[in-house]
């Protein structure tokens, strides 16, 4: 499990990604949604 | 355990004093795969990684691995259990040379088999010697990693292992997460 704020990295391993906001998880992509333009507006 | 995953997270809760940092986090992690969390500063990941690793103590809400609940127990002994927290801040152990820092990962975890951390980051190689203080930021991570990597590990969980490094480590983290991904240590 990965922390981490380098979108390319994230979307070139990573299998699933969970965006949090405020302290709540407002989303959470998996296969072809990881990807560095989709994950970028939770940044 | 739920759905085959090895790392499980249900509506947990955390607080630092008064203020309430997360909110019924529910996430989970299967056997192999790689799972990110994204999110601006303060939004709360780092928050998560140190209340998964025993480090902060959350409201409500468990945790489990492999289907024990690691809610209450010390951070070393959820370290024991192959759980591994690799933190932002890089600390090492700065008077001791790198093999003496990769010698108490083995001490911690009797795995004495140092090929795979020398594979992944031959650079550890050469520096062996070195002070780990001395070391660069990039380095540090390297020793980091290879150390949280020997004892076949259940789990690992980086909290921004590129951050401030230049871009040339940045692509051999990036290769080394894809190859742990390939052939986990585990």
């Amino acid at each position: 499990m990965i922390v981490e704020q380098n979108l390319p990295l994230i979307c070139a391993i990573s299998d699933k990604v969970y965006a949090i906001k405020e302290g709540r998880v407002i989303t959470k992509l998996e296969g072809d949604l990881v990807k560095a333009n989709v994950c970028e507006q939770y940044l | 355990m739920n759905s085959g995953e090895i790392l499980t997270v249900k509506n947990l809760n955390v607080s630092y004093g008064e203020a309430k940092v997360l909110f019924d986090i529910n996430l989970g992690v299967k056997p192999g795969q790689v799972v990110a969390c994204v999110g601006r500063n303060g939004a709360g990941k780092s928050t998560l990684l140190k209340s998964i690793a025993g480090f902060i103590k959350p409201l409500s809400g468990s945790v489990t691995c492999d289907g024990v609940g690691l809610i209450g127990l010390m951070s070393y002994d959820i370290a024991k259990m192959g759980i591994k927290y690799i933190p932002q801040d890089k600390k090492v152990f700065s008077d001791l040379t790198v093999r003496e820092n990769l010698e108490l990962g083995s001490y911690a975890t009797k795995d004495y088999n140092w090929d795979q951390v020398t594979d992944y980051f031959p650079k550890l190689t050469q520096l062996m010697d070195r002070k780990a203080g001395n070391l660069s930021g990039g380095e540090r991570q390297m020793l980091m990693i290879g150390r949280a990597i020997l004892g076949s590990p259940k789990v690992l969980l980086i909290d921004e292992p590129t951050e401030g490094l230049a871009p040339s480590i940045v692509s051999h983290l990036r290769v080394v997460f894809g190859e742990l991904k390939k052939n986990p240590p585990w």
